[in-house]
């Protein structure tokens, strides 16, 4: 069996990278592929917490790295009885601690067990960047429609052109849509030109994915949540599955309907 | 009219575009500063293709990149050495591409 090393990546941090690994890695097991995610974040380990496993931590990325544990040992498997194993970053050592190719042969290694390896990049573009990418074939782009996050990700787009990962796929975090309508936030169309990038998919800002973060499980098991909604369909796009983008959905209040007559209705979405 | 509504409707502009634009111009900004080697590549090119058409100075005295507030400019200025004179338009030829010799047809 041959996987596939993915790495999610965003340039600034805060983002959702975590976050989006988190529910990405469960919403593939959910679909009945076997995943193992990385939290490549050495020294600020969190998707540890993000998935809820952080009271089952023996070993870390750098002890199977340096042969501390067998690699089985290292792996911690999902609460929720997925095929789905993380691998969590040291919190007392440094990003200098293992180097790309260590971390691009563990990549190979687990790939012959696992459909997927999906690797949490850390912020920034430094050592733990080039360690994060190092094994991936594939990047998934995580930005929020803000001007900074989008300007960082045009630098690791050109950073990952120059690794060889072409066609980063994007997602966009955060989306307001009700801001979205009131063009007071810049949505799909803007970042996707200015970024010359393929879109993955866009995620609304919820609050369920704040109480679910809480309480250590992946949004995307909340069958109520938009964006538990929106992840499963980025995992389905991920998986080869067409699925459309549902974008501006027509709002049906009496305002709306004027504002529509007169040619000003941005539309609204309530995820896509 | 249609501005007019939607003034009285939303009572502010949209700050969506405000951020597109500067977005834009950041982005135009940072990949100027990472294109390193290509302004020499670049000035080498536009030799070539002026060359075509008239003699100019080998080194121009200003071939740059300016920044203002609200756009980036490339800036050149190069000193036109001799000029063809035209017979009439028809001379030209219609893609002085195609000569084997860049700048020497029209000598």
């Amino acid at each position: 069996m041959t996987g596939k090393t993915i790495v999610v990546t965003s340039g600034k941090g805060g983002v959702g990278k975590t976050t989006a690994t988190a529910n990405i890695g469960t919403g593939l097991a959910m679909r009945g592929h076997n995943v193992v995610v990385i939290d490549s974040d050495i020294g600020l380990r969190n998707l540890d917490v993000v998935m809820g496993l952080e009271n089952r931590i023996v070993y870390d990325l750098v002890d199977i790295i340096e042969g501390r544990c067998k690699l089985n040992q290292g792996m911690i498997r999902d609460k929720h009885k997925l095929d789905l194993y993380l691998i969590p970053a040291p919190q007392t050592r440094d990003k200098d601690c293992i180097d790309p190719e260590q971390l691009r042969d563990l990549c190979h290694k687990l790939e012959e067990e696992f459909d997927y390896v999906i690797v949490d990049c850390p912020a920034g573009i430094e050592q733990g960047f080039k360690n994060a990418i190092a094994g991936a074939k594939e990047a998934i782009m995580v930005t929020t429609p803000e001007v900074s996050a989008i300007r960082d990700a045009d630098r690791v787009i050109g950073l990952l052109e120059a690794a060889e990962l072409h066609r980063p796929k994007l997602i966009i975090n955060r989306v307001n849509p009700a801001m979205v309508r009131r063009g007071d936030m810049m949505d799909k169309d803007d970042i996707v030109e200015l970024l010359a990038v393929d879109i993955l998919g866009m995620v609304p800002v919820d609050d369920r994915l704040i109480t679910a973060t809480n309480q250590g499980i992946p949004v995307i098991h909340d069958p109520k949540a938009l964006s538990g909604a929106a992840f499963s369909r980025i995992v389905a796009r991920i998986d080869g599955e067409e699925v459309a983008m549902p974008d501006l959905e027509p709002r049906t209040g009496i305002m709306d309907k004027v504002k529509e007559i007169m040619g000003i209705k941005g539309g609204s979405y309530t995820h896509a | 009219m249609r501005d007019f509504l939607r003034w009285v409707l939303i009572h502010k502009d949209q700050t969506k575009q405000t951020a597109r634009d500067r977005l834009r111009l950041a982005l135009l900004k940072d990949r100027i500063d990472l294109s390193g080697g290509s302004m020499e590549a670049l000035r080498k090119d536009v030799l070539t293709v002026l060359s075509r058409y008239m003699v100019v100075g080998n080194d121009f005295q200003e071939f740059d990149i300016h920044r203002s507030d609200d756009a980036v400019y490339l800036v050149s200025n190069i000193k036109v050495e001799e000029l063809p004179r035209w017979a009439s338009l028809s001379d030209m030829p219609s893609d002085p591409a195609t000569t084997s010799k860049p700048g020497a047809w029209w000598k």
